[in-house]
């Protein structure tokens, strides 16, 4: 069988009639549909339990759904094979919201992390991993372990780990909720940046209201596992 | 420009592989040392079947010493024998004790015997030295320790049967418990896999760190392990050797390559033993992950 092509035509995520919920019956997320097109930019907001980190984690193909579809790039993640799945996530940047640190790695190893698994030599990779750990405001902290950081470092130090290969997609869980406004500011604007310079797809979950307000951005609004669509910009949902 | 050192993607070792390292040295120790002891016990088997089946006694029904040493050195040129020799009167009389006592008259007539050595490939000997004997005029029995050899090869045939049924269900539980543990183990590491998946990392990728650092881990714990069982059977065989002149009843440790077999093996084992285990529990680690 064919392996899927990734297509960069194809709206970057596309979600049918998504009902997901846990083994035990509870539902998380009822008859979820949305649209993010290729270099569009768009907040996710909702309470706490509202179910932004489930439909986040589909979003990133961490889960499947199980009811409805997700397509990222225009491929199935329900039927798309391990190799094809791999081959998807290498596309997209994810900052969570505990950071997933390796501790017994250095923050420039933890940065480079997704180049490294990848195979990739270091001496290809080592200029461009350092200029972003010194944009993030870590260059003089880039040998220093998750352990000895603080939270805001470790934030940064998620933050360019998820962008460091320059994904197609990134997808952020409350990345400015553990640094000081001034830094979260920074680090909206590197990550606007990254949407206008290389097209990348950005979907943010945040509690941060004025971040919102401020960036003018479409807004996907999730309450009790229902999506409630703010239609400015150039998202479309259903 | 900085010095960035390149660690290795899955932490050092900690406490439980500690334990691990500790867990697999133990079971190879034991299964190195059994093996030993079975291929030693095998030894002695073979050597215990060779006294045996390797000597023949000859009884002179009439006749003098110079007859014995006359007879005997008629049968030394045989084909098949090795050497033969008249024993004295004392052995004779020892050999009679059990049923004549001791300090016998030195005017009772005794028979005389003869210690024959066979070569190990000698066949229908006793045929021969009758007929040999005969032809020179002797009156002969011949003793082939038959009965004696059937008895040995039966007790033998039970030690070697004890011995691998021994080696079997140590080496299974070896097996069992090392895969166990290594999955208890890696169960421990499943954050780093988490990380390493959604950073993109294949499953082969990640399956083989594993597989590498628990190979490894097999490796020297069990070496560690057959090491001592080497300097454990050597103890345990040089220590028996002084316990006195039957110490050839003893199993007898031999440096040979079945020696040196069961000293790599060991580890070998223990490292694909847990390197399997680890590929195992990493690939069902990811299997619940998307």
């Amino acid at each position: 069988m064919t392996e899927p092509v990734l297509s960069l035509d194809e709206p970057t995520i596309r979600v049918d009639s998504v009902n997901h919920g846990y083994v035990s019956g509870d539902h998380v997320l009822g008859d979820i549909n949305m649209e993010l097109k290729a270099g569009s930019f768009a907040f996710l907001t909702g309470p706490s339990g509202s179910g932004k980190t489930t439909l986040l984690q589909l979003l990133y193909a961490a889960q499947k759904p199980r009811n409805g579809r997700v397509f990222l790039f225009g491929v199935e993640t329900n039927t798309a094979s391990r190799q094809t799945l791999t081959r998807l996530r290498r596309r997209i940047g994810v900052v969570y919201q505990d950071f997933r640190l390796l501790n017994h790695l250095t923050a420039y190893e933890n940065a480079a992390l997704p180049l490294r698994v990848t195979g990739q030599h270091e001496r290809e990779y080592r200029d461009d991993v350092l200029d972003l750990l010194n944009w993030v405001g870590l260059g003089d902290r880039i040998q220093a372990k998750p352990t000895t950081l603080s939270g805001g470092e470790q934030q940064r130090v998620a933050i360019a780990r998820a962008l460091v290969n320059k994904p197609h997609l990134l997808i952020a869980d409350e990345p400015t909720g553990n640094v000081d406004p001034e830094m979260g500011e920074r680090l909206i604007r590197l990550i606007l940046e990254l949407n206008r310079r290389l097209s990348t797809t950005v979907l943010i979950a945040t509690h941060d209201i004025a971040l919102v307000e401020r960036l003018q951005a479409p807004i996907l609004r999730l309450e009790n596992g229902l999506l409630m669509h703010d239609r400015r910009g150039d998202f479309s949902g259903g | 420009m900085p010095d960035l050192k390149r660690s290795p993607l899955l932490p050092r070792e900690d406490a439980r592989e500690a334990a691990l390292f500790f867990v697999v040295a133990a079971l190879c120790f034991l299964a190195a040392l059994t093996g030993l002891a079975t291929r030693a016990a095998y030894g002695a088997a073979e050597s215990w079947a060779g006294q045996v089946q390797g000597e023949m006694t000859i009884r002179l029904v009439d006749g003098g010493e110079e007859d014995a040493e006359s007879l005997a050195r008629l049968l030394s040129d045989l084909p098949g024998i090795r050497s033969v020799e008249a024993e004295d009167r004392d052995v004779t009389e020892s050999l009679l004790a059990p049923w004549l006592g001791t300090n016998l008259p030195d005017d009772l007539p005794l028979s005389w015997y003869l210690g024959v050595q066979t070569m190990p490939d000698a066949a229908n000997l006793s045929e021969t030295i009758v007929d040999t004997a005969e032809g020179a005029g002797f009156q002969v029995e011949v003793e082939d320790h038959q009965r004696w050899a059937n008895d040995v090869e039966r007790s033998l045939g039970i030690l070697r049967l004890t011995g691998m049924v021994a080696l079997i269900l140590l080496v299974t539980i070896v097996l069992s418990v090392i895969a166990f543990a290594t999955h208890s183990a890696l169960l421990a590491r499943r954050d780093v896999v988490h990380v390493l998946h959604t950073c993109g990392a294949s499953d082969r990728f990640i399956s083989r760190l594993f597989e590498h650092r628990f190979f490894g881990l097999g490796l020297r714990a069990g070496g560690l392990g057959a090491l001592f069982a080497l300097l454990g059977a050597m103890l345990l065989f040089f220590g028996a050797k002084q316990a006195g002149e039957r110490s050839w009843l003893l199993p007898q440790m031999s440096p040979d390559i079945g020696t040196f077999i069961v000293l790599v093996v060991t580890p070998l084992i223990a490292a694909i033993v847990a390197m399997i285990a680890a590929r195992i529990t990493v690939g069902r680690a990811l299997s619940e992950l998307n």
